[in-house]
């Protein structure tokens, strides 16, 4: 049977018809899914009635049923933020992350144009000494830091724990702005080359622009990391004036604590909500960030 | 490019103002979250008293204390105070150096009547005391006086048949003989030691100083009154993590601990000496001598520290002192031995009577005595026993008691 | 166009490649310039790390001090010695295979699930969001979650009728498997999100010629989507598997309570040796051994991803 391509109606009755089987196959599929989701949502529930509940009123209630009033929040957060000293944990754990993150991208930015885009002898075997860095689990670093650190007074300093940070976080952003440079075509800083530019307006003026979307993304990767830290810190710097957030956190928690679990489960907000609100307003960079580590 | 500047000018100033926020504050760390009150009122005492702020800083379970202490020694991060363990832990860590000798403050204080010679050498290394009494305890059993009277049990058991044939009259009665916990990451040695040392207290010496095997005779011995003890049901589920739990709500009528434990029995609205009493533990047999734990702990204090701000040294009169004792003991009813504070409560003057009447040999807890780089791998062992109480347990724990005791002494 | 060979004497041509190798080693001395900072920071702070890391490990163990006498291969003869090693590697070898089994299974079925339905992007979101939790604040809560009174329990009374406290972390049966149900909660977004990207990224025309010539759903998939997707599969594996070994902070942040906690996986097993037990030497030498064997098997998924990825295009 010979079909008139160009028949519009056939076509929109044919585009209508795949629309209705998607459409129809998509309502039965909504009904799993909405039951894995409240299942997949009941701890995040949990959390938020949680956190509206006093001491005596959590014990006295189920743990699901819904609180009596909002009011005790307040407390609640009083009552983390002095005794695990939240504030000063959030602050030590918001610059390392800000400082570590921003310096760690820069770097590693830095390298990748070196490598990329200058004659760079051996540059394939910089770039693998540098990779090799993330080839070995966290564990094989901490002794030896904790020692080296004891040895030249790093120790517990707010300066010790970044330059770790940084070091951690420079070879994946490397891995990815390699191939994101090495993507940027070689007329845009040979134009600027002849024109007498210096590799340093190259790099900031030319390459870096080019790049901004992978950076921006492996920045909020890299300032997640740090920011829910737990196993350097509770090593490399454990003192209340430098530890980190997540530090603070575990202090308040287990079952030998005295505090309800309203006040742990407020701390456990109060520490997530930075790398939840930076979710929420930058979700794509985030699932950028994703591909990023795949390719 | 903006991106960069932004982030450097932000990092910078939050660099700054973390330098400006840095607490003066110094810290008296405790893993004895039960006693966070009195543990408090020290702090005031030893504040008011040196004129700087000391706050409580509280870490639990003790083995997460443990590594937190230990990277704080090794990180030149040592609290001013922290609460320790003496016996082979205080050699361990004035090993290191970190702790302050508080002969002077001994002296005074053994001069004021405070305190006894004897009481200053629970927590000397080498002649030299390195700890302020927090706490001097009696390991008792505790009874839940009306399941006894409900058992038809007229007095405590004198004898470990006695006691055996009482913890079958609890159970025919609908009580379990024994809350046997196994949480914060020590509560596993107690029936262990309990039942070595009542099968014979020179073996149990002889296991912390590797001079006796874990998988000796007497150790045998031990595991296998225990297992048999679990299989007749005499002790509570040893997932439950609230240690008291079960001895508090009326479910086991017996809780062997030390007596500082009275005061969170107290807490949790027993009376003392109306709904629970103490008695000594019979060994398991009449001809092995009758042995107590005495169980001593002090505070440390931190050489540097001290140093630093030698007005701490007032501080730590001030701890050392019958009102702090008396605080302690009003608050979270423990006694740090203070000769003339009161006893916090009944419970804990009629133990010191038990003692006096009974003269027991009086032995270092196990905790205390063992080598600490293979006292967590220990007692994880034991608890692995309790999990699963059956006899080929007990021999796969005493071989891997022993292969880490070997392995220990032989690396010396 | 005339060979250079031929227009350029061989002196001219000497003095050129003199010159061009001059300005090579100008540029060669401005990249060191540029790598220096990362390469200093991964040199000082990761890689020296390693190599005192497995020096340490041929060392006796002295707490508190550090470095003593060199004891040859005495830590790693105590790995088999002392019973606990091979526990801890039991269970991290459970760890290993549920961290990589589990996200995968239910992601693969939510991806499938997901691919067709409205509000795609926000179940995608919904999914996602734990991931950017730390994984001490997922544990503070799941810990709850499992409590003997907590979330689990409560919502099993009221589904029974009858009083349920069973303590999830504090059993050896359940342990394990409850620690790991909480990691497939935190990854299983990230898992099902790259699966819908390599889902996308099928072709549409071979699966719907299949269709057409009558083959039935489970036949597309295990002939044309599996296949097509297995280069996705490898990659999220490899990210699983590394995390699989090393799984700490879940552990330690909700085991804390478990009596045989020092041996719920290698890291933690690592953690107490050196950390709480003040073993450095000992503790180093499970890090070594841990860190072979992550080395091993990434390296080897690596090389099965590339094959598989190469014999598709």
């Amino acid at each position: 049977m010979a079909v008139d391509v160009t028949d519009k109606q056939f076509i929109a009755g044919l585009i209508d018809k795949e629309r209705r089987a998607q459409r129809s196959g998509g309502r039965w599929l909504v009904l799993p899914i909405l039951a894995l989701t409240i299942a997949y949502l009941t701890p995040l529930y949990y959390l938020f009635v949680t956190v509206f509940k006093t001491s005596p009123e959590y014990a006295r209630k189920g743990v699901l049923e819904l609180p009596d009033s909002l009011a005790p929040i307040l407390d609640n957060v009083v009552q983390a933020w002095t005794i695990a000293h939240l504030g000063e944990a959030a602050l030590n754990s918001f610059s390392y992350a800000l400082v570590g993150a921003g310096l760690a991208v820069a770097f590693a930015a830095a390298a990748a144009y070196g490598m990329t885009r200058l004659h760079l002898l051996g540059a394939n075997g910089w770039f693998m000494l540098i990779f090799t860095g993330t080839l070995f689990p966290f564990q094989m670093y901490l002794v030896p830091l904790l020692f080296g650190y004891q040895r030249v007074g790093l120790i517990n300093t707010w300066f010790g724990m970044l330059l770790v940070y940084v070091a951690i976080c420079i070879p994946f952003p490397l891995l990815v702005l390699r191939n994101s440079f090495s993507a940027i075509t070689r007329e845009v800083d040979e134009a600027a080359r002849i024109e007498g530019a210096s590799e340093w307006r190259v790099f900031i003026s030319m390459i870096v622009p080019n790049a901004v979307g992978p950076m921006i993304a492996l920045f909020l990767l890299q300032f997640t990391f740090i920011w829910n830290d737990l196993l350097f810190s509770s090593i490399l710097a454990n003192g209340i004036e430098v530890r980190s957030i997540m530090v603070a956190l575990q202090s308040l928690q287990g079952t030998y604590s005295t505090l309800g679990p309203n006040v742990v489960i407020t701390a456990t907000l109060i520490s997530s909500i930075p790398t939840i609100l930076l979710f929420i307003a930058l979700r794509r960079y985030f699932m950028a960030g994703l591909q990023l580590g795949t390719k | 490019m903006s991106l960069f500047k932004t982030i450097g000018a932000a990092g910078l100033a939050t660099a700054l103002s973390v330098g400006a926020a840095s607490a003066a504050d110094l810290a008296l760390y405790s893993d004895k979250t039960p006693w966070n009150a009195g543990m408090t009122g020290l702090a005031e005492a030893a504040s008011k008293a040196s004129g700087a702020t000391i706050k409580l800083q509280e870490i639990t379970p003790t083995d997460k204390y443990q590594a937190f202490m230990q990277t704080s020694i090794a990180g030149n991060n040592v609290p001013a105070f922290f609460t320790w363990w003496n016996g082979q832990q205080l050699n361990d860590l004035v090993a290191t150096g970190v702790a302050a000798d508080l002969t002077p403050y001994w002296q005074q204080a053994i001069a004021d009547g405070d305190f006894s010679a004897d009481q200053q050498a629970l927590v000397s290394v080498d002649g030299k005391p390195y700890g302020i009494l927090l706490n001097v305890a009696n390991w008792v059993m505790f009874y839940n006086k009306n399941h006894f009277q409900k058992a038809g049990i007229a007095n405590p058991p004198t004898t470990w048949a006695e006691f055996i044939e009482d913890c079958d009259k609890l159970k025919a009665a609908g009580f379990t003989p024994i809350n046997g916990p196994a949480s914060g990451g020590w509560m596993p040695f107690i029936w262990f030691s309990q039942l070595v040392l009542g099968t014979n207290p020179d073996s149990f010496v002889g296991l912390t100083d590797g001079s006796v095997a874990y998988d000796s005779p007497d150790v045998q011995n031990a595991f296998k009154v225990w297992g048999d003890m679990y299989a007749k049901g005499y002790f509570t589920d040893p997932r439950e993590q609230d240690d008291q739990k079960f001895f508090v709500d009326g479910t086991a009528s017996m809780f062997l601990v030390g007596d500082w434990h009275s005061g969170s029995f107290v807490e949790a609205g027993m009376k003392a000496g109306t709904d629970f009493g103490t008695f000594l533990m019979p060994s398991l047999s009449p001809e092995v001598q009758q042995s107590v734990i005495v169980e001593a702990s002090p505070i440390v204090v931190s050489k540097a520290a001290l140093e630093a701000n030698p007005d701490l040294g007032k501080g730590v009169q001030a701890m050392m002192g019958a009102d702090a004792a008396n605080v302690l003991g009003s608050t979270v009813q423990v006694y740090n031995g203070n000769l003339k504070a009161n006893a916090p409560n009944e419970i804990i003057a009629a133990d010191k009577d038990l003692v006096a009447a009974a003269k027991p040999r009086a032995l270092v807890r196990w905790w205390e005595a063992v080598p600490s780089q293979i006292q967590g791998d220990l007692v994880a062992a034991m608890g692995a026993f309790m999990f699963n109480p059956t006899a080929d347990q007990a021999t796969e724990t005493m071989k891997t008691m022993q292969t880490i005791n070997a392995d220990y002494w032989a690396s010396k | 166009m005339i060979p250079a060979s031929v227009l350029l004497s061989p002196q001219v041509l000497k003095e050129a490649r003199r010159r061009e190798r001059r300005v090579a080693w100008r540029q060669t001395r401005i990249a060191w310039l540029f790598i220096a900072p990362a390469v200093l920071m991964v040199a000082l702070f990761l890689l020296a790390p390693v190599v005192f890391n497995v020096i340490l490990s041929f060392t006796k163990w002295q707490k508190f001090t550090g470095i003593d006498q060199f004891a040859g291969f005495n830590n790693y003869a105590r790995l088999f010695r002392v019973p606990y090693f091979s526990e801890a590697l039991g269970n991290t070898a459970v760890w290993v295979v549920g961290a990589v089994i589990f996200p995968l299974a239910v992601g693969l079925g939510l991806a499938l699930l997901l691919r067709n339905i409205p509000f795609q992007e926000t179940f995608k979101s919904l999914f996602f969001l734990p991931r950017v939790l730390a994984p001490t604040a997922v544990g503070a809560v799941w810990y709850y979650v499992y409590a003997p009174r907590g979330v689990l329990n409560s919502v099993i009374t009221g589904a029974t009728g009858s009083p349920f406290d069973y303590g999830w972390l504090y059993s050896p049966d359940t342990v394990t498997g409850s620690v790991i149900v909480t990691f497939v909660w935190q990854t299983l977004g990230i898992t099902m999100v790259l699966l819908l990207l390599g889902l996308a990224a099928i072709p549409r025309d071979p699966i719907e010629a299949a269709r057409v010539d009558g083959a039935s759903s489970g036949q597309i998939f295990r002939h044309i989507i599996w296949p097509l997707l297995l280069p996705t599969v490898l990659v999220v594996t490899i990210l699983n598997v590394a995390a699989g070994f090393t799984t700490f902070d879940l552990l330690w942040v909700m085991a804390g309570d478990y009596p045989g906690k020092r041996t719920l996986s290698l890291a933690v097993y690592m953690y107490y040796e050196s950390f709480s037990n003040g073993a450095w030497a000992y503790g180093s030498a499970v890090a070594v051994v841990l860190g072979a064997m992550v080395i091993a098997v990434s390296a080897l998924l690596a090389v099965v991803q590339s094959r598989v990825s190469r014999n598709i295009r």
